[in-house]
Order: C-alpha cells, then structure tokens, then sequence
C-alpha cells in the first residue's frame, strides 16, 4: 500500500469545511446526552449528603464504550471515497440477507441465536449481540441509492415496482422475526429518497393513498399483542386507566414521567427517584427520552429535537452541496431513517405513537444501533468531506415543466 | 413558481423534505408542551406519589357514657386476619403458574397456542399449589381451629362474593346492552336484543371484569386475641421496598401470601344485658308479691344507643371521602387534604341509633405516617386522634329498671282483668314506652321503648325483630311511632285558654254531656257516653266543672267548648308552643339527624293539622270541628311520649321550656312560653286532683278477684311523693296486618281500641303538704285501653324505680328504720 494507492482509495478534492460537522456535533453531544441519562435511569440516587456516585451503573461504561466503537467505526469509514462504498453494497446487501433468513431459521440452535423478548433478532458474537437487521439498514440504504442512480424509469409509475421489490424483500425478512419496529423504517426512508430522486409526487402519493386504503385490512393480520398495542395507545389518548396495570403501563408511565418533567425538569438526585420508584420500563433504552424531558423539563426535550434538526440539517445541506447522485441519495436515506426512528420513538414517548420497541439514536442505550447511526454519521461526513465532482449529467435535475406543485 | 426561485430539482426536492422534517417537529413539540405545560402539575403529582408510602395507624372509637359515667358502648381492642381473595380461592396457586410460567418462557409464549401454554402452566402448578396448602394448614394452625373449619369460611367467602358477582355481572350487562341498543337505534340500526352483535358481545365480556370483592382481602378470623394476632404477623408478606420482619432470622416460616392482621375493634355494650329485682310489694292486685321478683332486661337501651356494621357501603364511603376538595370560585376542584376520618377496608361504621349519627364524633381520625422511598426518611407521624366519648343525660340503671316494668313476668304490660279491657284476650302482652325528664334541667332520664331486642337476637335471627308485625320490637316508641294523645293534652288546653283569654278565671263550664243538641251521637263526654246518657258532670260534681275540676275528672264537654274559643289557630299555636307539630324537639336532643334501625334519618313525628301556610293544596285545612277534637287530643292531631313528657315537664317549670336533652355536653336551650302561673297553678291543682282525689280519673282501679268483694286500690302509692298527673283513653287507628289476610280477604286487624296514656309529675314533699315537681313521666300502651287502668301502675311503679335509683326519697325505708312518720 503506498502513497498512490492510499491516494486513490480516499480520493482527492477534499475539504474539510462542510456541512457534515453539524452532523457530527449533534451526534456527539446526543450521545454525550445519551450517556447521562443512561445513568440517570439505571443508578438509583446516592443516599442523601453525599457526593454523587464515583462508580457509574455497568450500563454507563459500556454504552460509552459503544459509543467510542461507534466514532472510531465513523472514522474509519470517513476515509475511502464513498464510490468504494458503493462497490460493496450490494455484496453487503446480500450478507445481510442471507444473515436475516439465517436467523429465521428453526433450526439454528439458540446458543447463535438467541431469542430476546420473543424475537429472533440477534446472533451471538461472544461477548457482544449483532443485530443484522442493524447493518442490513444502511445495506439497503446504498443498495436504493446505486440502483437510483442516473436512472429515469423511476420518473414513471411502473418504474416504482422494483424499488418496491427492493424494498419489500428485507422488510418481509424483518418482519417475521418479528421486528416491525426496525421494518417499518424501511419505507419512509424508500420514500424519501425517491422523493429527493424526482420520481413524481403524483405517483409518490397515489401509493400513500392505496396503502392508507389497505392499511385497515391488514389490522386483523397483526398479532395479538400488536393489536394490544394499538388499543392500549386509543386509551392512552382517551385519557382512560385502562390497562394500567398491564399493556399500558409503559405508555402512561412515560407520559407521566413526561409531563412531571415541567418546563425545566427536576434536580438531578430527585429525577432519580422518580425514574426509579415509578419504575419505568425500559427507562434506558425505549423510553430514554421520557427520563431527559423528567430531568430536562420542556426545554430539554425542545432542546434534544433541536439537536437532532441540526443533524438533519447537517445531512440535508451535504445533500444539497453534493452533486453525485450516490452519495445525495445516501445522505438523504441516513437522515430519513434516522429522523423516523427518532419520531417514532419519541412519540411512543409522549404516548401519540403505540408502542413499537424502536430506540432513539444516538441516545437510547444499544451497541448495535450505536455503531449504525455512528456509521451513518461517518457515511455523511464521507459524502461530505468530497468536493464535488464534475458531472457528466446532472443529478436528479428533471424537467418538471409538465409537474407543478399543484399536481 | 418554485422552479423559478429555486431551479434545481433536487434542491427543491430537498427543501421539501426539510421542510416536511421540519413541520414533523411541529407535533411532538405540542404535545410536549400539553403534557409538560397544561398537565405538567397533574403528572407531576402522580409521580411524586410514587415516592411516598403513607402508613395509617389506628384510631380508637369514642364510647357512650351514661349520666352517671357508666359505660355504655365501648371499643374492646382486637383484630381481624383477613387474606387476599385470591389466595382464599386458591387461584392464587394458579396465577403464580402461569406468571412463572411466561416468565421462564418469555420468548416463545406469544408464539404458543393456548394448550401449549396451559400445559406449561400445569407443569409448574403443583409447587404453587403446595405451597398454599401448607400456608392455609399453618393458618389453621395458628387460629387453633381445625382445617375443616377454615376451609368452610374460605368456601362460604367464596360462594358470597360469586353470588354478588353474578347479580353484578348481571346487572352491568343489562345496563350495557341497554346503552348499546339505544346508540345503535339512534344511528338508526335497530338490534334485536338477542342478536349477535358484536358490540353487545364485547358488552358482555366487558361487563363480566372482576368486581372489587375478587381484588380485596377478606376476614377469615375476627377477632382474635393479641398473641394470635402476633402469630399471625409474623407471616404477613413484606410491603415491597420495607424489610419483612423476618427477614432477619432465616428460620423463620415462608410468609403466607395476601395474609393482612388489621386492627379492628370489637363494640361492646356492657349494660346491654342487665339483671334486676323489682319490689313486688307495690304492685297491684293480682300482681303483688311479697318477695323481689328477679328479671333480667334485655336489650337495654337498644334503640338509643344502636349497633355497629362491619360492611362498609358505597354511601358510607360518599358520605366521607378521603379526599377533602374544596371548590374554588371558578368552579374548579382543588384537592386540600385528606379526611383521616375515612372508611377503609375492615372499617365498621355506627349502622343505627347514636352509634349511626354521632359516627362522625365517635370515629375518631387515624394517625398518619409517611414514609419518603427516595430519601428513607419518615416524617414525624400525625398522632390518631380518638374518638369523641359522648355523656348522656340517660341513667342506664333506671332505663333498665323501668324496661323490666313491661316484662311479662311482672305482668303490668301483660293484659289482667281489672284493665277491663274487653277486646283483649287476658295475658296478652302490651307494648309500649315510657319517657323520663328531669324537670330542672330538662335531662331525658330514660327513653324506653318495649319490647326490645338484643343485638344477638338481631344477627341470629333479624325476622323477629323486623317482620314482627303485631310487637314490632325495632320500632322506637318513645320517639319514633306517631300516637293520638287522648285526654292528656287536656291541661295544656286549659293553661292555654286561660293564659289567652278565651276562659276565665274561675270560670265554669256546664258538662251537658253532649256538645252538639242535634248530634247526640257525637262529641260526647265520656261519662255520657259510658252511662248511655244518664249522667253528666254536671250530675257528678253537682255543679258545672271550673277548670280544675275538669282536669281532673277529664271532662270532655268543657274542653270541646275550649277548643271552639281557641279556633284552629289558637289550637295550633299553643300545641306548637308546647314542641308539637315542628321538629323543635328533634334537633335539640343533640343528635344531628336521629336515624332509624334502617339507618334512614328521622324526624320526630309530631303531627299536626296543617293550617295554612303548608304547601301541600291537597290536604284540607283544621276546621273548626277538627279543633273541637284537637282540644281533647283527637283529630288531627299526633305526638311521641317525648313530646308529652316534654310539655308536662315546661307545666312543671311554670312556663319555662327547656328543650329535652339526650347528650349532656349540649348546651341547655330555653325560653319561656309566657304562661299565666294561676292558669298553672290551677292546671296543677286538677293535675293533682286527678290522681289524689276520688273523682279524678286515675286515683284508683277497681279490683275484683273470684269469690271476692270487688276493692279499690290507689293507683299511686309511693309515700311521700306528690303527683300530679293526667291519663288519657286515646281512640286509635286500628293495626293492619300487611301479610295476613281475614276471611273477607281484607287485612286483617292485628290490634284495636285506645291507647293508654298517662303522663305525671312528681315530686317529694315538704312535710307541709306541697312539693314542686321534680320529675315528669309519660307513659303509653299500645292499645291497653282505659288510661288510669293499664298506665297508670306502670307510672306508679316508675315513682317507685325513681325512688330506687336514688332520685326520690324512699320514705318507706326511712319509716321503716326510723319508725317516725314520713319528714322530708
């Protein structure tokens, strides 16, 4: 390996002021954020007068370690030309899904897969769990955006179906393990980057409209306890106890803890307490972010929400500055699937979203979900740290004459 | 348009999807700001009240006294083991199952179908169900009572709370169906009832949720002693978050699971039962024995002092919730503290009589104590405070003395011969009540009401006590039971006439037998009427009756023309003057609402004609004709032995009304009628000569034994104790029977005839031949009959308990020691 190579692996035409740095920002001080309140929601409060505690829950340490994993993989994916990036999606794709019907399998013993919480969404790696669901994520996220690339076909309606199919063969695997949570991710992040790819709004919505239509018959094909979900989420919103003692102690004991944070939230050992002695489920994960806005109050909440715009910020402007089609669309995938996470946990949070057992990035406590977004984030610094090349055509420029907004 | 601003595509693609992430912020942030901002406070309080447990330490409920200190109703410490009732059941063994069950196999259990799941839970049953077993043979153990005897109980709470559940399963699905077929025919979709309509079939299970008696413990064992109580404590499970009291020694027994002691307290009223011996020697005629004739009283003072009830009801609970909340002016609720006098589970609440509406004094507040999980701290305690111990002004004693009067083995309430009442059967038992006032102080002394019932006899066997419809034992006569006055009400009318105006001083009335020429069948004078028109007053005396005179031989015409010159509205005023026909006696007694053995509040029922200025248009005004009745207490006219103890007692008092006290820590209320004193005095003297002079009405009984002269006996004898006094033969309404029927299929008639009344007063002698009155007594049986003849003795004989318990003098025994003649 020498210079030349070295060279020609990261490429030239570098710069170092760009967009990305927002992304990163936001991503370390979420993470640093993430770390507090790991600890806020998993150490109980010193006892009174003394100093607090030296020793941080197990939780704390290995998050962080997480954490640092997660930005050494950042770095190390900073450094090859995402061109080189894209030359392993769809290999990597492919890993995944041989990795996602490998754990569906029956037969596979349960000391490689493990099943948690009643899915099978886990191999056992030793000392660490890996979640192929995690990395088939970002897989499929440059997998949409090299077959999106300098295409046209998407511009028509047939055009949609092999994105579709694309996107249903990963997200059916998903979900049988069951694991609607990360599966249902997947298409708003389709969406979006056909959105940013100039496939027509018209069509764009026509889709939406036929799922929203087919989306009532689907309801008898949930599980019980999904049902159970939905259900549990209308009495929430009612306002009914319903269910307090069972399926929806998690809501309104979120919602509760939510709103007891106030305006400026609680002093640190009092938040303790709360989060403890309310026993919120999953305060270290799911529910992280009812545990910042009880500290934090309103403000900190606002505040989280404003970090995670500035990231997408971040995201979008690389995507703007950008003008390889590949690394636009890449751009734009991390950032929508990061954001519909993020929305959806923390609507699960504030008791508008039915509980689906999706964490927030960069914040909930997780390894696997720590390196992918982490990943993500590098993936945005990469795209944007490559000046712009010259193009032979414009990226996703289309002639809109015969589409205005009124369509 | 956008395509001229921004001519990228893709840029303008990328606006939209920030600006589509940007409005998503948008909604979080608002229901950020409801839950924080607008319910922020709500939820805040909810949390935090996690973090405290609140302890609540018993309290002791006030006992009753009796004016002279003895205790009446008092709370004998002890406690109840009451167990969760799913452990009671035993589905306990299985819920244990089935948790454990899901837990071990946490990842598949969604995935098995129900027999797969079902055979897990079997799998793990027989160790749960060990383990209940071997706590409910421990509880057995400890109780000391065989296994089969704790099993009954658990099998007899158990059918109880099925049938309330199945009546309330009921109920609630009739009630949802109900509401559901109403929305569906407002939409316009008519059901049939017994349609399978989904929605009635999810009323159905909705309806059938467990009820709260399946979620709250029960009392197996009720009142235990204190070391069973200990025994018992030692296996309650530990609160979470506080150490078991076991935890130190690993020796210790496995805690029982859903095992509570709770602290209850037993009422006990000592005098309920109370042994007696009544001097025979005093007793009339037939009656009268030598030797002390023992009864033993039971029931005394049942309807007064009332019971306890261990369940508490939905409206007990309403009545005093726990939480105190003010309304603001807004019309907002704000919670401001916490009632420490509230019900809970195990609490008894007072279900009749002063236990039912002094409860509120008597309960007493727990003591609070509130334990800070996060910081461990326990903040100084709020002392229980105990319940008020309420005085009255009863002499417990001279209640159960004048009680045993209307026993039958004395035979005064018990229907004889020479009661000459003819449609009575000899030896059938009378009820009735008597009503004692201390006139100085206006102290009610006794307030008996016979027959009586123990509260024995009310748990084991309620019909005798409520479906009895001829004795009615629960009835309250004393205050409770409307009754025509008769003749008694006669010196009222004459002080009132005199004191007004419409009567004369030493005016005469002629006694022509009957009052109205052209009605010769109607308002008559009695002895017109027992004579068949022979004789009148006027033929008795040998002159026309002045007022005192006709007091005392009651006459009949003298006081109809009484009742013409008062008018209805002249009646009206001086009975209401006197306490009848308001419920100015009732709140006075000091007992708030008095409630009956239902526990329904009462008023006293004094009744009067209304005479205008009542609201009710139906009922017809008093006529002039009703108050020629009013005036000898017939008509539309009703009150309680209460009453006429009470207006006797202002006589005695020259006019002075002090209101009747049944709690001595009221205050004492008085005001003055404005009576003329010669019209009292002259009352007074009638009053005196009814009783004391050969002509009065209740001087004597006519005796008459086989194969003997018939005698005379006095009707009072007690030496040295002066009375005054009025009977009266009060015509009555007949007693229906509302079960049996006669053989025309009309109800059949229980009892007829009059009511016997007598009402007295009495006080010792100077030596100079006057007295003042110090007592007032009335008396009245139930249909009894001739007034002198059947209530009187019994008045006498309350002379007599008075003398005994102290508060006359016994002259007797001071001749007896002495041998001097009587001196004050």
């Amino acid at each position: 390996m020498n210079l030349e190579t070295i060279q020609l692996l990261i490429g030239r035409d570098l710069t170092l002021r760009h967009f990305g740095w927002l992304s990163v920002l936001a991503a370390l001080a979420l993470s640093l954020l993430g770390i507090y309140a790991i600890d806020l929601a998993s150490a109980p409060p010193p006892p009174a007068g003394s100093p607090l505690p030296i020793t941080p829950s197990g939780l704390v340490l290995k998050q962080i370690i997480f954490m640092a994993v997660g930005i050494t993989a950042a770095a190390a994916i900073v450094l090859p030309h995402y061109r080189f990036v894209r030359f392993v999606a769809w290999p990597a794709m492919w890993i995944c899904l041989f990795l996602l019907v490998f754990i569906l399998i029956p037969q596979v013993p349960t000391w490689l897969v493990r099943p948690r919480n009643g899915a099978r969404a886990w191999i056992n790696l030793g000392p660490v769990d890996f979640q192929p669901a995690e990395v088939a994520k970002i897989a499929f996220i440059m997998v949409v955006a090299d077959y999106l690339r300098y295409r046209r076909n998407h511009r028509t309606f047939v055009g949609l179906i092999p994105v579709g199919l694309i996107t249903l063969v990963p997200v059916a695997l998903i979900m049988r393990q069951p694991d609607l949570g990360t599966a249902i991710l997947f298409v708003p992040t389709v969406f979006a980057m056909l959105v940013a790819a100039g496939a027509r709004l018209k069509h764009l919505s026509l889709v939406v409209l036929i799922a929203m239509c087919a989306a009532p018959a689907a309801y008898p094909l949930l599980k019980p306890h999904q049902k159970q979900r939905i259900i549990g989420l209308v009495h929430v919103i009612q306002d009914s106890k319903a269910g307090a003692d069972g399926i929806n102690f998690q809501s309104l004991t979120a919602r509760t803890l939510t709103g007891a944070g106030g305006l400026t939230g609680n002093p640190d050992p009092k938040a303790r307490s709360l989060v403890r002695f309310n026993r919120l489920p999953e305060a270290h994960n799911d529910m992280i972010y009812s545990v910042i806005v009880l500290r934090f109050g309103l403000l900190g909440g606002v505040a989280v929400l404003g970090l995670y715009l500035l990231w997408f910020a971040g995201a979008l402007l690389t995507a703007a500055a950008c003008r390889d089609p590949f690394g636009r669309l890449v751009v734009i995938g991390c950032a929508t699937i990061i954001a519909a996470q993020m929305f959806i946990n923390v609507g699960m949070n504030i008791g508008i979203v039915p509980i689906i057992g999706l964490t927030l990035p960069f914040v909930s406590y997780g390894g696997s979900s720590m390196l992918t977004v982490w990943l993500m984030t590098g993936l945005v610094v990469n795209i944007a740290t490559r000046r712009p090349p010259r193009l032979a055509r414009p990226s996703f420029e289309f002639d809109d004459s015969e589409e205005t907004w009124a369509d | 348009m956008f395509a001229r601003l921004i001519p990228s595509m893709f840029l303008r693609r990328v606006l939209l999807l920030g600006g589509l992430l940007a409005f998503s912020a948008f909604l979080p942030v608002l229901q950020l700001i409801y839950l924080t901002v607008v319910r922020g406070e709500e939820f805040r309080r909810d949390a935090e009240r996690k973090l405290v447990v609140e302890r609540w330490l018993p309290t002791q409920r006030g006992r009753i006294l009796d004016r002279k200190g003895r205790v009446l109703a008092f709370n004998r410490p002890s406690y109840d083991i009451a167990v969760d009732y799913p452990v009671i059941t035993g589905e306990w063994a299985r819920d244990q199952a089935a948790r454990h069950a899901r837990s071990l196999h946490r990842a598949q259990w969604s995935q098995l179908s129900r027999d797969q799941q079902e055979e897990l839970i079997n799998r793990y049953l027989p160790q749960f169900q060990e383990q209940l077993d071997a706590s409910w043979t421990r509880f057995a153990f400890i109780a000391g009572l065989p296994l089969e005897e704790i099993n009954k109980r658990r099998e007899q709470i158990q059918s109880q709370v099925e049938l309330m559940a199945a009546s309330i399963w009921e109920a609630r699905e009739q009630k949802a169906r109900r509401e559901i077929l109403e929305r569906l025919e407002r939409r316009g979709e008519f059901v049939d009832e017994d349609a399978d309509h989904p929605e009635l079939r999810a009323a159905a299970r909705q309806a059938r949720r467990p009820i709260r008696e399946q979620t709250t413990p029960h009392v197996v064992l009720r009142g235990v002693d204190d070391k069973t109580a200990f025994a018992f404590a030692k296996l309650v499970p530990p609160e979470r978050g506080v150490p078991a009291p076991s935890d130190a020694d690993p020796l210790a027994p496995a805690p029982m699971p859903g095992l509570h002691v709770i602290d209850s307290q037993v009422r006990e009223y000592p005098f309920a039962v109370v042994d007696l011996a009544i001097d025979g020697s005093t007793l009339p005629a037939n009656l009268r024995t030598d030797s002390a004739i023992p009864v033993r009283v039971e029931g005394v003072a049942t309807h007064i002092l009332g019971w306890m009830r261990s369940q508490i009801y939905a409206e007990d609970i309403a009545a005093r919730p726990k939480e105190i909340v003010e309304t603001l002016p807004d019309g907002a609720k704000r919670v401001v503290g916490i009632d420490r006098g509230h019900y809970q589970p195990g609490d008894s609440v007072g279900a009749a009589g002063l236990e039912a509406s002094l409860e509120r004094e008597l309960r007493g507040l727990r003591g609070f104590e509130v334990t800070h999980l996060d910081t461990g701290e326990i903040d100084p305690p709020q002392p229980p405070e105990h319940g008020r111990d309420i005085p009255l002004t009863i002499d417990i004693m001279l209640q159960a003395r004048i009680q045993a009067l209307f026993d039958p083995a004395i035979g005064l309430a018990v229907s004889q011969p020479w009661h000459a009442n003819h449609l009575l059967p000899d030896g059938a038992v009378l009820s009735g009540a008597a009503v004692v006032i201390d006139i100085d102080s206006g102290d009610i002394l006794a307030m008996v009401s016979a027959p009586s019932f123990t509260l024995e006899q009310l748990q084991n066997d309620p019909k005798s006590v409520f479906e009895d419809e001829l004795m009615q034992p629960f009835l309250n006569r004393a205050i409770n039971r409307p009754y025509q006055p008769g003749s008694v009400v006669k010196p009222l009318m004459l002080v009132g006439a005199l004191t007004g105006g419409q009567l004369q001083h030493g005016a005469r009335i002629s006694c022509t037998g009957r009052f109205y020429e052209n009605k010769p069948d109607a308002y008559r004078c009695w002895i017109y009427k027992m004579t068949d028109g022979a004789q009148t007053h006027d033929g008795s005396l040998g002159h026309a009756p002045d007022g005192a005179e006709a007091i005392m031989v009651s006459c009949n015409i003298f006081f109809y023309e009484l009742g013409r010159r008062l008018g209805p509205k002249g009646l009206t005023e001086w009975f209401t003057k006197f306490g009848v026909g308001r419920d100015a006696v009732q709140p006075a007694l000091g007992l708030g609402e008095f409630r009956d053995d239902q526990g329904r509040p009462r008023i006293f029922p004094g009744a009067l004609g209304p005479i205008g200025g009542y609201s009710n248009p139906n009922v017809p005004s008093v006529s002039p004709q009703d108050a020629v009745l009013m005036a000898i207490g017939q008509g539309p006219i009703a009150w309680t032995p209460l009453h006429a103890a009470d207006a006797y007692a202002t006589l005695g008092r020259m006019g002075l009304r002090i209101v009747p006290r049944l709690r001595a820590d009221e205050p004492v209320r008085e005001y003055d009628l404005g009576l003329d004193p010669r019209a009292i005095d002259t009352a007074l003297r009638g009053l005196h000569g009814a009783v004391a002079e050969r002509a009065g009405t209740g001087y004597r009984i006519r005796v008459e034994e086989p194969g003997q002269p018939p005698r005379y006996e006095e009707v009072f004898n007690a030496p040295g104790i002066k009375v005054w006094g009025k009977t009266g033969t009060a015509d009555a309404a007949a007693l229906f029977s509302r079960t049996e029927t006669d053989e025309n299929g009309k109800p059949r008639i229980l009892r007829d005839g009059d009511h016997s009344w007598t009402v007295i007063l009495c006080g010792p002698e100077d030596g100079a031949g006057g007295a003042r009155p110090r007592y007032a007594v009335a008396v009245v049986v139930d249909y009894g009959g001739s007034g002198g003849k059947v209530s009187g003795p019994i008045a006498n004989q309350i002379v007599h308990a008075l003398i005994a318990e102290g508060y006359l003098p016994d002259f007797k025994a001071r001749t007896a020691s002495t041998g001097a003649p009587p001196r004050p």
